[in-house]
């Protein structure tokens, strides 16, 4: 297993608990992280590249425990790393800060093997035209893609990027996810973001934090199954039943507006289970439907059948976020 | 290694793509060189010639401040700029350790400080060569760059880098490096205080003295006009003690540099920033404290050291903090040694004793034997030959020599001698005594390394031992305490001076007691000094002593050694007072009289005379000063004939070893003396010492522009030969040598109707000899009082004050005597010639007349001379009383302050003509005068000449057929006083027809 993370939690010096014990098993392959600001994804990212010590927990890095001091330096050569806020060294070309990055991180190959992988990188994230103008003069997502070919210049077993799509246009992300894939067939990657659609189109496992806990890890079809028959579709500005709670909005193809809420029903706090969900949940949804319209006498009401992942994830946001019994809380 | 080599690259690569560094470097370089840049484009206008050092002197000026704001700046900004930037999380990801990578990021910073520090002094050795004015060697450029400018960049990066990573930016940084120095210097320093010690702190190895220096001198420059040019002083061309400057330079930069490893090796604790696991610490929300508190957490969380630290940081920083100690550890354990060593010398100097050797018992000859060995050891046998001239036996003998010796072995040739020793005092007892009339033999071995301890004390450096101990003792303010750790030890033998004494060589009789002068009022006051010696037997003395290669040396004797570089001996014989027995020299080149346009004589035309077998005179210069020698060789050539003219039977260099004398080391950062002590230096050939037949030249005479003028060497080297007949008592000896130097010059001005000479003073440039005073030569007639001179305060310790004090004074003296009856006093007084018939005694001074004969030629031949035995016979030779004079104004300071008062103006008598003007001239000052007054009047003004006693008053009567308008006292201040700048005194009166 390249990281297993056990009851990882963390509390900061002001007393804030960022982490509440998060166990998390990544294999070789794409890993979305999903979380809302606050969620703690930041803190267990930091934690994972060995820039914060963890209240509580281990971290092993493919058997090796980061606690131990004496292996750190073989950890930390086997993380790449992409942050949130990364920035190139400006006053450097883009090839010099690869071949900089490269031997800081003591990349056993001749100088010729290295220029050959960094120019082999910088093909790959598209910036071979503009190796040689110092990175100081890079846009936002040529910087970013200068900064995920130094997170793989030395080859990491563990990749973490965070927030790698923040701030790019459609066709650059539409790229950059191209090339997080492309990785991922040969390492761990960790994709933290807050774009559902990056992970949706990404990833094949995926997990969700919020409050500092890891509150979903499995399969984007099981966070949507999860979802299915517990998403209606109210009209504007009507008053959501008891229970129920907002989970964003659709604008139909017509123009019309309507509320998406998260609500069970009768069968209020039970979880859909798995398998063929819409099978298992059609019938017990019309039961809903009818109550619905008959006890909360909210006639235009739809079950929301056809829904995305992010409309999913944030319904499941919704049921673990809102307090229990207090009024809906509005997503998306 | 790879990873090392990348980082210096990348550190390289970045800072020459950097504006800030550019811009930076080019500051630094500019400012650094354009001293040098200044001394190369006025080189012409200086007083001296200037040579390598003078350029790296210049460059040393400026260059240790700048570098430490240079390094600290580079250092702290290279890692505070990642973690700004932004790269930094993705740059600590490296595997290295902290350690590690911190060491090799200071090693890749140094690599771009430290080559650019050298830049300057390169480009100071390129335009020294440009200028070509003399040989430019590697020393002068290269060791002060090795010894402090180089650990200083590599110190302070190492710091720079520390503080920016524990800081995290540029501002922090230099927070915590002001924090730091001010804890270092002041708060270490205070509490320091309270165990009476003190920490100087290591801003003069930063820089800052000679900054400050610079800048006075900057700003008298500017605020008088004074031409930078003449201001400077061309640098020591002698070899870079390096020894001497290690031992200078560590004290000062231990601290620093002990300060610079603790804070690197802690910025390993600070360098992933991977924030370790605190407990929480969250305050109450109604704590009054609250929003501090919280920035405190904040502060707590962010300064909180790397979590898994490996074991090789650790190690690290457990060295930085151990340099830190070992640093101050060193420090006290230096502090510890010197103060060890002047308490000692103060309790013996305090205590006194022992006894002195008797003055029946004199050496009548030394025998010198041994080795002289380049690294300041020495190997020496010494036989001594002691004969009691006495009338009873003596048992206890007193020696001085240099508390660097040791006494190995003594022997006696016959009974028992038993050596005791207390610092510089070795006291011997001989068992059996030594008879009268009888001689003994004692045969010392001595080994060590001559040496002088230069104590850091308080008070000026002329003060006495004691005095400055006593000062260090009582300090009751932390202000009042000096750093005795800066206190180094000056070894007597150095490839840049050898500077042998007679106490360095031998065990020299000791025959004035060795108890403190009387002490000063006040009860703290521990005392004046160590008397000197007052006891001067001649000795017969022979050397044979096996010298180090390359050194070229003379002994008292004036033989010389270093000629042969195969066979290094100094072989010498002479006979001379032991304590004038000394060994000179350094790393000198002789130079061959042949050369000069004016030999002295035909058989002082040979080759470089063998040792002990010299028929004219050695000269060795400075090897980077040969041609300078060669340009200075004519005059001294021509000394001797001028002086064989002016003073008969005097030959000046004859048998004299000349050479250059660099000035001792001491590490102030080469620097010129203050451009006032140029033009006012008291003395009329500065810088020429003698010790018996070893006349050495101040390097700053060779260094002169101008070719020293024949007869100020005369004037300089006359007194040196003529006080060599007799010892002169030590507190008159330098006033004696400007009298005998001033009539020197007079005579060579009646010969030659050199004004400037006959005045007895010397021209300005003239390789620092003093100007001529403009106190000329005014003067009254020879009976009446002192009448000479020129407005000033002669305050003490005001050269220039008192070299127009003593212009006055001596002009005065030579009216009254007579020019040639002053020179034979001299002579009578050195015991050269036989004492000229006295003149006849005028009316009032038969009684001073028989009061000098009591001090006449009968003087005993071992008894130092004084100015009042010379005053004696003076009054003898003119037949008037000169008491009054010697005790106002030569042994005394006597100032007259004069004024005017009750001035009056009336015709004449009844119906006569003409006015009669009266009044009175008012002394408020000290000293008997008399002084010019002048009645200005519708026709021709009238001078009479007013007469006051000290403190008293005189009147004066003026008539004139015209009309008096007004009456003024010495209006062209012709008169030896002192006027306020209050003129609270009447100096002109109105006067207004009755």
């Amino acid at each position: 297993m390249p990281l297993a993370v056990e009851g990882l939690a963390k509390t900061y010096s002001d007393g804030t608990r960022a982490l509440r014990g998060v166990d998390l098993r990544l294999d070789r392959g794409l890993f979305g992280l999903l979380g809302p600001n606050g969620a703690g994804k930041t803190t267990l990212l930091s934690m994972l590249v060995l820039a914060q010590e963890p209240t509580a927990g281990r971290r092993l890095y493919e058997g090796r425990d980061a606690a131990v001091l004496a292996h750190r330096p073989q950890i930390r050569r086997m993380i790449g790393y992409l942050p949130q806020d990364f920035t190139p060294i400006r006053q450097l070309t883009g090839l010099e800060y690869l071949l900089h990055c490269a031997r800081l991180r003591e990349v056993g190959l001749t100088r010729r093997a290295l220029q050959s992988r960094a120019w082999e990188l910088l093909a790959v994230v598209g910036l071979e035209g503009d190796a040689r103008r110092r990175s100081g003069t890079y846009s936002g997502g040529m910087a970013r893609r200068l900064g995920l070919a130094q997170a793989l210049i030395h080859a990491p077993r563990l990749v973490v990027v965070d927030e790698p799509t923040a701030g790019l246009d459609p066709e650059e992300r539409f790229r950059f996810r191209n090339y997080i894939a492309e990785v991922a067939a040969g390492a761990t990657v960790l994709l933290s973001t807050h774009i559902v659609e990056d992970v949706e189109a990404t990833c094949s496992r995926l997990g969700v934090i919020a409050g500092g806990g890891l509150l979903f890890e499995g399969r984007p079809s099981e966070l949507m199954s999860q979802a299915l028959g517990r998403l209606w579709l109210l009209p504007l500005g009507a008053a959501p039943p008891a229970g129920a709670r907002r989970a964003g909005r659709r604008v139909s193809s017509g123009g019309e507006v309507r509320e998406i809420v998260e609500w069970t029903g009768s069968r209020e706090g039970e979880d859909s289970g798995s398998g063929d969900y819409r099978s298992q949940q059609s019938q017990q949804s019309q039961q809903a439907l009818q109550a619905l319209h008959v006890q909360q006498g909210f006639a235009a009401a739809e079950e929301l059948r056809e829904f995305s992942l992010e409309e999913a994830y944030s319904a499941f946001l919704a049921r673990h976020e809102a307090p229990s019994g207090g009024e809906a809380q509005a997503c998306g | 290694m790879r990873l090392t080599l990348a980082l210096i690259v990348h550190e390289w690569r970045l800072q020459w793509r950097s504006w800030r560094f550019r811009l930076l470097a080019a500051v630094y370089l500019l400012a650094v060189t354009a001293p040098a840049a200044v001394v190369y484009f006025t080189r012409d206008k200086t007083f001296e010639v200037c040579g390598g050092a003078t350029y790296a002197a210049s460059v040393l000026a400026l260059q240790p401040a700048l570098t430490v704001c240079l390094a600290l700046v580079l250092a702290a900004d290279a890692m505070a700029r990642e973690v700004q930037e932004g790269s930094w999380p993705v740059l600590s990801l490296a595997p290295a350790s902290n350690s590690g990578l911190l060491l090799r990021r200071w090693l890749a910073v140094s690599s771009v400080v430290a080559p650019l520090t050298a830049l300057p002094l390169a480009a100071a050795a390129a335009l020294a060569a440009a200028a070509g004015e003399l040989p430019v060697g590697f020393g002068p450029f290269l060791w002060p760059w090795v010894l402090q400018v180089l650990p200083l960049a590599l110190a302070a990066t190492a710091f720079g880098l520390g503080a920016g990573t524990i800081g995290r930016s540029l501002v922090a940084a230099a927070a915590a490096t002001a924090v730091l120095a001010g804890l270092a210097d002041t708060l270490a320093g205070k509490l320091l205080a309270a165990t009476s010690r003190a920490l100087a702190g290591p801003a003069d190895w930063l820089g800052v003295a000679p900054l400050r220096a610079l800048w006075t001198d900057a700003y008298l420059a500017l605020s008088w006009q004074i031409p930078w040019q003449r201001m400077l002083e061309a640098a020591p061309e002698a070899p870079y003690p390096v020894g001497a400057a290690v031992d200078q330079l560590l004290p000062r930069c231990v601290l620093f540099l002990g300060l610079a490893a603790a804070v690197l090796g802690c910025a390993v604790a600070f360098l992933r920033r991977s924030r370790r696991d605190l407990a929480p610490w969250a305050p109450r929300p109604n704590h009054p404290l609250q929003t501090f508190l919280r920035l405190a957490n904040r502060w707590r969380e962010e300064f909180s050291p790397d979590a898994g630290l490996a074991r090789l940081d650790r190690l690290v920083i457990a060295a930085g903090l151990a340099a830190l100690a070992a640093a101050g550890a060193y420090l006290a354990v230096r502090d510890g040694h010197y103060r060890a060593l002047g308490a000692e010398r103060y309790a013996v100097e305090t205590v006194g004793g022992p006894p002195p050797t008797p003055r029946e018992v004199v050496a009548t000859r030394c025998r010198l034997l041994g080795e002289l060995a380049a690294g300041g050891s020495v190997r020496l046998t010494v036989e001594t030959t002691l004969r009691n001239r006495g009338a009873a036996a003596q048992a206890q003998l007193a020696f001085s020599l240099n508390p660097g010796l040791r006494v190995t072995e003594l022997a006696a040739d016959r009974g028992r001698a038993t050596p005791s020793r207390r610092w510089d005092r070795l006291a011997v007892r001989l068992e059996p005594p030594l008879p009268a009339g009888a001689e003994r033999h004692l045969r010392f071995a001595l080994s060590g390394a001559p040496r002088t301890e230069e104590l850091e004390l308080p008070g000026a450096g002329s003060a006495s031992f004691a005095l400055r101990w006593g000062a260090l003792r009582g300090a009751r303010f932390a202000h009042d305490l000096t750093d005795l750790s800066r206190s180094w030890t000056r070894l007597a033998i150095s490839p840049a001076r050898v500077d042998l004494a007679a106490a360095d060589l031998v065990p020299v009789p000791r025959y004035a007691a060795w108890t403190l002068s009387p002490p000063p009022a006040g009860p703290e006051a521990p005392g004046r000094e160590v008397p000197p010696e007052s006891f001067f037997p001649q000795t017969a003395v022979e050397i044979d002593l096996r010298v180090p290669a390359g050194l070229w040396l003379a002994d008292a004797c004036g033989d010389v050694a270093g000629s042969s570089p195969a066979a290094p001996r100094l072989l010498g014989s002479c006979r001379l007072p032991l304590g004038e027995l000394g060994i000179y020299g350094g790393d000198l080149e002789g130079q061959q009289p042949l050369e000069s346009q004016e030999p002295l004589r035909p058989q002082e035309q040979q080759p470089q005379p063998a040792p002990g077998a010299t028929p004219g005179f050695s000269f060795a210069v400075l090897p980077n000063h040969r041609s300078r020698g060669r340009f200075h060789l004519p005059s001294l050539t021509g000394v001797a004939r001028l002086a064989g003219r002016v003073w008969p039977g005097i030959e000046p260099l004859r048998g004299v070893a000349v050479l250059e004398w660099p000035r001792p080391f001491a590490l102030t950062y080469p620097r010129r003396r203050l451009w006032w002590e140029r033009w006012s230096r008291a003395e009329a050939a500065a810088g020429v010492a003698a010790h018996g037949q070893v006349l050495l030249l101040d390097e700053q005479l060779l260094a002169g522009r101008r070719r020293l003028p024949p007869e100020l060497v005369a004037a300089a080297t006359v007194p040196l030969r003529l006080q060599s007949r007799r010892v002169m008592a030590p507190a008159d000896q330098f006033v004696i040598g400007k009298i005998i130097a001033s009539l020197v010059l007079r005579r060579v001005g009646a010969q030659t109707g050199s004004e400037a000479a006959a005045a007895g003073g010397a021209g300005e440039g003239a390789g620092g000899v003093a100007p001529p005073s403009s106190s000329a030569v005014l003067g009254g007639q020879s009976d009446e009082p002192f009448c000479v001179a020129v407005v000033a305060a002669p305050a003490r310790g005001n050269a220039a004050g008192w070299q127009r004090r003593f212009d006055a004074l001596m002009s005065d003296l030579v009216q009254r005597v007579g020019l040639e009856r002053t020179v034979d006093a001299v002579e009578e007084l050195l015991g050269g010639r036989s004492a000229a018939p006295p003149a006849p005694p005028r009316a009032g001074a038969a009684g001073a007349a028989g009061a000098a004969s009591a001090v006449g030629a009968s003087h005993p031949p071992e008894q130092a001379g004084s100015l009042r035995e010379l005053f004696g016979l003076l009054e003898r030779r003119s037949g008037q009383p000169l008491g009054w004079l010697y005790d106002d104004f030569w042994a005394g300071e006597a100032v007259p302050e004069l004024g005017l008062k009750e001035v009056a103006a009336r015709p004449a008598g009844a119906g006569g003509r003409g006015w009669r003007v009266t009044g009175l001239l008012l002394n408020r000052g000290t000293g008997a005068i008399r002084c010019p007054v002048v009645v200005t009047t519708v026709g021709s003004p009238v001078e009479t000449l007013a007469r006051t006693a000290s403190r008293g008053t005189g009147s004066f009567t003026v008539s004139t057929a015209f009309r008096p308008l007004a009456v003024a006292l010495d209006p062209e201040q012709r008169c030896f006083r002192y006027q306020r700048m209050t003129r609270d005194l009447a100096q002109r009166v109105e006067l207004h027809a009755p």
